[in-house]
């Protein structure tokens, strides 16, 4: 028995026509793989319960205030003289780096505090103005806020209470990136240069954007 | 005669710098600084490196400043992959070491700031050591450090 090859043949030519008609057109049919950074993209971003924050004002902050454009979160308190001032250092002149590079692209640096039981609303945007009066500074519920941390894979607890600051706070020092579909989409390690940062950020934000036009998450 | 002189002052010296008993004062602390800080907190950091020049351990205990109610010695470490820092209350420092109070390492925290820290201000500490002998030094206040 003879097969006839024609309609394979057709059907060959018309995947493969489709496929450079995509390529031609931006989009890609494979799948892409995230970029390695100074911590970790994830090749799926990952998408956040709901979790209520508040900000200065006595306005909530919610995942819906992540949308839109890209954030960058760290926590921290303001009792912290070392590592939180030059992790809002680095923010700062990250900021700057990407106002030159992405003049077009918006973005949300952030700042949450570990220790809600004395850092009000109020106190920590006062504390972030002091770097840059773009940045937002949060606090919130307790609860909210462990919550919120574990999200995004931070951890912290008290530390000890032998000094005069009254308590000390063990906290992770990484930064959460968060996509403008307000999803999880990577971290960055300590010790943060807002060099490495600026240079990670346009890797993931590339990948991103190869995600969005692969044809492969559809 | 004036030789004589010349030689028992030089003897003096020598000896005055090589003395059996390490005191706080003879420590070398070089670049000390710290950053400006926001209006609302009430704690800070001062920064430097110290080496013990003399031939004698010293313990570094404490401090003193105008500036701050308190001053303490903290040190960054990790615990559980979360960062925070341990107030130290005595911190050995042995002859010829080189002990770096730098971000991420050691630092003097001053607690219970009286007025932030401005940019280009200039303020005593005094370093306390175990056996009460103190090391003066002033302190540089950086608008920005990288």
């Amino acid at each position: 028995m003879r097969l006839n090859h024609k309609p394979i043949l057709f059907l060959i030519i018309l995947i493969l026509m489709l496929g450079i008609a995509a390529w031609r057109a931006g989009l890609n049919l494979l799948p892409v793989t995230p970029p390695k950074i100074y911590g970790m993209t994830f090749s799926e971003p990952k998408t956040l319960a709901p979790f209520v924050l508040q900000s200065a004002g006595g306005r909530a902050f919610t995942q819906k205030d992540l949308h839109g454009h890209w954030s960058f979160i760290y926590f921290g308190y303001t009792h912290c003289p070392d590592a939180c001032p030059i992790t809002m250092l680095q923010f700062k002149q990250l900021q700057e780096t990407l106002r030159k590079t992405m003049p077009k692209q918006r973005l949300a640096f952030i700042m949450v505090t570990v220790d809600p039981e004395r850092d009000t609303p109020k106190l920590m945007q006062a504390y972030v103005n002091h770097f840059a009066t773009s940045f937002h500074g949060l606090s919130g519920d307790s609860m909210e806020i462990k919550a919120f941390a574990k999200q995004l894979f931070v951890g912290y607890q008290r530390g000890e209470d032998n000094t005069a600051i009254g308590y000390t706070m063990y906290h992770s020092d990484s930064i959460a990136v968060i996509n403008p579909d307000g999803q999880f989409a990577a971290v960055f390690a300590s010790p943060h240069k807002a060099k490495n940062m600026a240079q990670d950020f346009l890797k993931v934000a590339a990948y991103q954007q190869q995600r969005d036009q692969s044809l492969f998450y559809r | 005669m004036r030789n004589r002189v010349r030689y028992s002052l030089l003897a003096l010296g020598l000896v005055g710098s090589t003395a059996t008993f390490a005191d706080c004062k003879d420590l070398d602390v070089k670049g000390a600084w710290s950053r400006a800080t926001a209006p609302v907190v009430n704690v800070g950091a001062v920064y430097f490196d110290l080496t013990n020049t003399t031939s004698q351990a010293v313990t570094l205990i404490g401090g003193s400043t105008p500036v701050s109610d308190t001053v303490e010695l903290h040190r960054r470490e990790m615990k559980n992959g979360m960062m925070g820092m341990r107030h130290m209350h005595a911190v050995k420092v042995a002859a010829g070491q080189k002990l770096e109070f730098q971000p991420g390492k050691y630092h003097v925290m001053l607690i219970g700031l009286k007025h932030p820290l401005k940019a280009e201000q200039v303020f005593p500490l005094s370093l306390q050591c175990a056996d009460g002998s103190q090391r003066k030094i002033e302190v540089l206040v950086h608008k920005i450090m990288q």
